[in-house]
Order: C-alpha cells, then sequence, then structure tokens
C-alpha cells in the first residue's frame, strides 16, 4: 500500500509537473527578474537619471497637474521612491454627462505622465521596461488577460500539487540532503532536481500558494457574488478611500500636499507615502488620500489616510483590517517582495533563479528518464520529441528572447513608430525562432546552439549598451552609477552560465547519433 | 549585519550537521568520525539554525526575521553544497563503489 502510494503521487509528480512545466518555467523566468522590475526599468530609460526628492516631486506633480489637467475627476500620483527616479501620474477625465465613465482599462497614453522632480514631463525612450516582465508573469502576453490568468492559475495549482507530491516521491530528504553528484548521468540530473527543489522549499511553497492568494477573487468570485450585487460594492466596502466624492462646483484652491504626507509618515512610524489620490481637484469637496508605501511593511496594502483638499483638516483613517484581510495582505507582500531591502531583495532574485533551475532540471529529467528506456534511441516516439523541442525552446530559447529584449531596448530607433510593442515583438520573435531551430536540428545541437545563442545574447548587452548609450558598467564605476555597474555584471554572469550550459551540452553531444531532421518535421506536421 | 551574522550562523549549522552525516564524512571532514561525534555536530548544526532565527527575529523584527531567516537557510545550504562539491571535485579520480540510492 506503502510503495502503491508513493508511485501514485511520482505519477502525479511527474504528469503535472510536465503539463504545464513550460509556463511554469516561463512564470518562474519572468517572475524573478520581476523582482527587479523598477531596476530593469531604470536601466531600459537611461536617459532618466535623477532620484528626486519625494514630497518635494510630489507637490511639483500636483502643480503640473494643475496646470494640465485642473477639470479631471480624480488624479493619482506614484511619488518618486529610492527604486523610482521619477513621478508616475495620471488622471481621469471629468465625467460628461450621458457618457459611460472612461475605464482605465485602455490605452493609457492620453491621461498618463512621467514626470521629474521639478513637474516637468520626462523625455525618454519608450519602453515597458521591466513592467513588461512583471505583467507577463501573470497577464501572458497575446492573449486576453482574463484567460491568461485562468491559465496561470491552473500552472500554479498544479505546481502546487508538483510540490506536495514530490515530496513524498522524494523519500530521502534529509539522508539525500547534500546529495549532488556530476557526471553520473539520470542520477545527476535527479540530484540537482531534488536539491534545488529542497534547497528552497519554504521559498516555493510560499511563492505558490500566495501567488494563487494574489488572483483569488478572480479564481473564486462566488464568496463576492453570494453577498454583494456588484463585484464593485465589495471593493468600494473593502477598501476606504475609492468611494466617489459629490461635487460641489464651487470652486476652492489644494492645500500644499507636503505638509500632510509629513503627517502620514508620522502616523505610519515613519513609512513613506506610496500613492496620493486627488478627487475633485479645484473644487471645494476636493479628498486627498495617501496610502503607504508597499515597501513599508510585509504587508503589501498600504493604510490610508483621507484628507480634505481645501482644508487639509483629517477626515478618515482606514480601519485596522480584519484578520481576512491583512492575512491576504501579508500574502501579497510576501509573494511580491515589494518590502524587502536590497539584501533580501537578492535572496529572493537567487530562490526565482532556484526555482527555475528545480523546473527546468524537471523538464530535463523527464526526457533523460525515457531516453534510456526507448526502444529505438535514434526514432523516439512524437511525445519524447516534443518533450525535448519544447524543453531546448523554453529553457534556452526564453532567456535569448530577454538579451533579446534588452538589446532591443538599445538597438531600436528612439523615434520609431509602436517602439515598446516593437521590443516586446521581438523578445517573442527570437523566443519563436528557437522552437522552429529546436525543431529543424538534431535534439543535441539544438541544445548547444540555442544555448550559445541565449549565451552570446546576454554578452552581447554590456558591449551594445557601451555603444549605444553614454551609461555602462565602467563609468558606472567611475562615477558611482551602481545600477549600470551591477546590471553589466549580471548580464556577464547570465552569459557565463549559459555558455557553461552550452559547453556542457556539447560534450554530451558526441556519444548520440545524429538524427535526420526532416523525418521528425514530417512527423510533426503529420501527427 | 544582521544578514551576515544569520548566514554565517547557518553556514555554520549546515556545515556541522553535514559533518554529522556519515556518508558525507570521508570527502567532508576527512575522516570517519564516531558516533558520538556525529551526534553532537548534529545537535549543533540544529542549535545553529535555531541561533540564526532568533539573531535574525531579534534584528529585522519576527515577520521580516521569519522570512529572511527562510532565504538564509536556503543561502547556507548552498554554500556548504558548493563547498562540499569542491572537495569532491578536487579529489584525484578513484573508483569508489557506487552507493546504493
Amino acid at each position: 500500500m506503502k510503495d502503491g502510494f508513493r508511485q501514485s503521487m511520482a505519477w502525479l509528480h511527474t504528469w503535472t509537473g510536465l503539463l504545464l512545466g513550460w509556463l511554469l518555467f516561463a512564470m518562474f523566468v519572468t517572475g524573478t527578474a520581476a523582482y527587479f522590475q523598477e531596476e530593469i526599468s531604470r536601466w531600459m530609460k537611461p536617459e532618466v537619471i535623477a532620484a528626486p526628492d519625494r514630497e518635494a516631486a510630489t507637490q511639483a506633480a500636483i502643480t503640473y497637474l494643475n496646470r494640465t489637467q485642473p477639470d479631471a475627476e480624480n488624479w493619482f500620483i506614484s511619488p518618486p521612491s529610492a527604486r523610482t527616479p521619477t513621478a508616475n501620474v495620471f488622471w481621469q477625465p471629468r465625467k460628461v454627462e450621458g457618457e459611460e465613465p472612461r475605464k482605465r482599462r485602455g490605452r493609457r497614453g492620453d491621461t498618463s505622465a512621467t514626470l521629474d522632480g521639478q513637474g516637468q514631463p520626462v523625455t525618454a525612450r519608450e519602453t515597458q521596461g521591466g513592467f513588461f516582465l512583471y505583467r507577463f508573469h501573470f497577464d501572458l502576453h497575446y492573449i486576453p488577460v482574463h484567460w491568461a490568468r485562468y491559465l496561470v492559475g491552473v500552472a500554479a495549482m498544479f505546481m502546487l500539487i508538483a510540490i506536495f507530491s514530490g515530496i513524498v516521491t522524494h523519500k530521502k530528504i534529509f539522508a539525500d540532503f547534500f546529495m549532488l553528484r556530476f557526471g553520473k548521468g539520470q542520477r545527476s540530473w535527479l540530484d540537482a532536481h531534488n536539491v534545488t527543489a529542497v534547497f528552497a522549499l519554504p521559498f516555493y511553497l510560499m511563492i505558490t500558494y500566495t501567488g494563487l492568494v494574489t488572483l483569488a477573487t478572480q479564481y473564486m468570485p462566488w464568496g463576492i457574488a453570494a453577498n454583494y450585487s456588484q463585484p464593485d460594492a465589495f471593493f468600494e466596502e473593502v477598501f476606504p478611500g475609492r468611494a466617489e466624492v459629490e461635487r460641489s462646483g464651487i470652486a476652492a484652491p489644494l492645500v500644499p500636499v507636503t505638509p500632510l504626507m509629513e503627517v502620514a509618515r508620522q502616523r505610519w512610524n515613519g513609512a513613506d507615502v506610496g500613492s496620493v489620490r486627488v478627487a475633485l481637484p479645484g473644487d471645494s469637496n476636493s479628498t486627498i488620500t495617501l496610502t503607504r508605501a508597499s515597501s513599508g511593511a510585509i504587508g503589501s496594502r498600504g493604510e490610508s489616510i483621507v484628507f480634505s483638499g481645501t482644508s487639509g483638516d483629517l477626515i478618515e483613517a482606514s480601519a485596522p483590517q480584519g484578520g481576512a484581510m491583512a492575512t491576504q495582505s501579508v500574502m501579497i507582500g510576501l509573494h511580491a517582495g515589494r518590502f524587502a531591502g536590497w539584501g533580501l531583495r537578492w535572496l529572493y532574485f537567487l530562490s526565482g533563479i532556484g526555482g527555475t533551475i528545480m523546473v527546468g532540471s524537471g523538464l530535463v529529467l523527464w526526457t533523460v528518464k525515457r531516453r534510456a528506456k526507448l526502444p529505438d534511441p535514434a526514432h523516439p516516439h512524437f511525445g519524447f520529441r516534443l518533450v525535448s523541442r519544447m524543453n531546448v525552446a523554453t529553457i534556452a530559447g526564453l532567456p535569448a528572447g530577454i538579451a533579446t529584449y534588452f538589446l532591443a531596448n538599445r538597438l531600436l530607433p528612439l523615434g520609431m513608430e509602436a517602439r515598446a510593442d516593437w521590443e516586446i515583438h521581438s523578445l517573442f520573435i527570437v523566443w519563436g525562432a528557437t522552437l522552429i531551430w529546436a525543431i529543424a536540428r538534431p535534439e543535441k545541437r539544438a541544445w548547444v546552439e540555442s544555448l550559445a545563442l541565449a549565451g552570446g545574447l546576454f554578452a552581447a548587452v554590456p558591449v551594445i549598451n557601451a555603444l549605444t548609450v553614454p551609461r555602462n558598467g565602467i563609468t558606472g564605476l567611475l562615477s558611482g552609477d551602481w545600477l549600470f555597474v551591477a546590471f553589466d555584471i549580471a548580464m556577464l554572469i547570465l552569459a557565463v552560465g549559459l555558455g557553461f550550459a552550452a559547453r556542457k551540452a556539447a560534450r554530451a553531444t558526441t556519444a548520440k547519433p545524429p538524427r535526420r531532421a526532416r523525418a521528425i518535421k514530417e512527423e510533426l506536421a503529420t501527427a | 549585519m544582521t544578514h551576515i551574522i544569520a548566514i554565517a550562523l547557518c553556514i555554520a549549522g549546515f556545515a556541522s550537521l553535514c559533518a554529522a552525516m556519515v556518508r558525507h564524512q570521508p570527502d567532508f571532514v576527512g575522516r570517519k568520525l564516531d558516533a558520538g561525534t556525529s551526534r553532537l555536530l548534529r545537535h549543533a548544526g540544529f542549535s545553529l539554525l535555531l541561533a540564526a532565527l532568533a539573531v535574525d527575529m531579534i534584528g529585522l523584527g519576527a515577520g521580516y526575521g521569519a522570512v529572511a531567516w527562510c532565504a538564509h537557510l536556503t543561502l547556507g545550504a548552498g554554500l556548504v553544497l558548493f563547498r562540499l562539491n569542491r572537495t569532491i571535485a578536487r579529489q584525484p579520480v578513484k573508483a569508489k563503489p557506487a552507493r546504493k540510492g
């Protein structure tokens, strides 16, 4: 019975891990990169340098909005922080009678602006920056967000099942804790999979479970549906400061925001203001809502305070969160790691790399285990070929795509139409090309070539960067521009790592007979 | 500073645990240790890991410290494993009987 249970768990682990494994790998890669999304964005907008004072920049942003958007319904301001050098503002235009209020969903180009410390719009190259990698992590790309999130949710659920069934399957967690033997084929792959899985196991459990929690209201909407006629009514009740305010029609100027931010800081034990909302600016009923920055505590959902916009009096401070809300807030905070300082942020990043290797080694293990048992190793069955080619295209192809994304940021013409979109397209063009390459070439050659390509592209990033923009790792060393130093080093480490993997794959090549690419392509076409 | 102390304690903890394991002793310590020493090392290892948790929680607060501790455990175990494998890689290649896994 006991063996039966373990075997059924092993079966479950194998297939839940494989079925959406490639998506999980992509989620791990982009999610790991997203821990540095602000830094990636800064690297991708090298024109933006200033790191202005938070309070002064917020006041300057309000001055800008007052000048350009005096009639707006709402202003939203994200002040600059230690990690973002700009104030990002967007606004909701005034409602017109009989017209549907504009949704935030559409293109935000005409209702948003990026400002420097003096409230002047920043001129920087058009790019999505690290934000794209963050959004791809749960929204994917080219498919509707709603369906993407369901797909991602199913993948996360499979991941959770794979973790638990994996713990049961890996019967000697403690006895084999430090077991990593090289050069032993399948055994080495299993060791690598086990070691990366066990060492950061608390992280994987946390990240998978809390990842599901972040989108829980979409995956399980029935609790809200049973108690509220409209989902919006639930969100307005849960998050104070979102409620609409009635316009009085009497004009009145806004009070300075800087003293209010100081009041808020004191109430939050020194934590910074993360966002400012001004409702009905210029009206005597205007309100200013300050929300704590998510970097201030583990709970990502900050407390908020509402002030009168004309007198500066405190109207309402958000009540302490109930148990369920506080739990959800902490779980989302743990997942996104926005509270993490530099030390912990790097450890999050390393754990994410560990997860990437765990998923990748698991995918490779599926083929390694089956290769020896193939009836005719020269002509494996379709399923085996599918998995092995998908592995090449995902494990080597996605890193190649991301390196291309960085390169495209430097190489595409600055004035190009839809420039930011083409940066993203270039990622998928290279990623798709590696899939075609993986199908067209013998498997082992495809591994070597794709890994070498990815490594080469990462190695090219510091070079192309140095040739195209004035900021780079070497000038950074001299001027203390550590972001560019760290970015160059990270790119070179990735390049060396991928190059090392390519060399390893090349050494394993000689033993395997080359396969005929045409036959594979024909069978892929007919299958 | 808290990070550094906690990571050092985690490295020391996992190094003790690794040294307490009979199968790793020839590689990690250089010889087999007797059962009493192994047991002592095992207890010391777990105690050091708990000490790291205490340091993290005192230095960073209970919540933040608990998160950081998990990350420090990962890093500590990883570094000890790296050290172990460096030692094995430096040894002259000899035909060792394969251990049944």
